[in-house]
């Protein structure tokens, strides 16, 4: 879990140094949790999360309404920046924000293109962590090796 | 209040407002400035922008329903509020 979180800040803060006018990069959970972000300017991690979160669930209800499965992006301008929030996967989100310096279509293009990188990470991850198990599974089904047995009927014998 | 065009229901006004309420609390928290406009990107390229204003006092919440996002389209904003205003108050509208 931490190894996908880890990449996931590396990868974000990647991002923001890359891009000049990207202020903050922000991934959180559906229901609000922050998970990862980077940024330039000081954000309230935790407090945007949950509004995050929020602002995608109503786009996504009135998608639905309009006769959608959910909606794509949400943007939200104001007078100092842009913000868009995006699914990243079932499961995340990201939201991704930019002075107003910063073209819409590029935030849009760039919050698409992180996505794709994050839910390579996360699935990239999982799979290393089912690798893991099944090794380690593999490990308690072999049979005790035939010293350790012999050493194991040696010691019970002397012990009678 | 008012529809023109496929609007999808009156259940829509009710999220369309929550959306803005939303949008305007992130912008306190991450101090972004007013909130100008927001937006959802749907399928095929089709956008529902989301505007709010203050007429008489009173708070509207403006959706817009394109195939794509239409040139000027804070102008064509301020254009439609204008006229809400005018029907609304009867006066021309002021930006507070």
């Amino acid at each position: 879990m931490s190894n996908y979180k880890d990449a996931c800040r590396r990868e974000l803060k990647h991002l923001v140094e890359r891009e000049q006018h990207l202020d903050a990069a922000l991934l959180c959970s559906v229901d609000g949790l922050p998970i990862a972000y980077a940024s330039t300017i000081e954000i309230e991690a935790d407090a945007l999360s949950a509004m995050c979160s929020s602002m995608l669930s109503l786009g996504d209800a009135l998608a639905i309404q309009g006769g959608d499965d959910n909606c794509i992006q949400v943007v939200t301008q104001s007078m100092g920046r842009t913000v868009a929030l995006i699914h990243a996967g079932q499961e995340m989100l990201l939201t991704l924000m930019g002075s107003r310096e910063l073209k819409l279509g590029m935030l849009l293009g760039h919050a698409r293109k992180e996505v794709e990188v994050i839910v390579e990470l996360v699935n990239k991850s999982h799979h290393e962590e089912r690798i893991t198990e099944q090794e380690k599974t593999i490990e308690q089904k072999k049979p005790a090796l035939l010293e350790e047995l012999v050493k194991r009927v040696m010691q019970e014998a002397q012990e009678r | 209040m008012a529809e023109a065009g496929r609007a999808p229901g009156e259940e829509f006004a009710a999220y369309s407002t929550s959306l803005m309420e939303t949008s305007q609390t992130m912008a306190d928290i991450a101090d972004l400035g007013n909130p100008v406009c927001s937006a959802l990107v749907l399928n095929k390229g089709r956008m529902l922008l989301m505007h709010e204003a203050t007429i008489d006092g009173q708070a509207i919440y403006l959706s817009i329903l394109c195939g794509g996002v239409p040139a000027g389209v804070q102008s064509l904003i301020g254009k439609i509020v204008a006229c809400v205003s005018k029907a609304l108050t009867g006066n021309e509208y002021r930006e507070l």
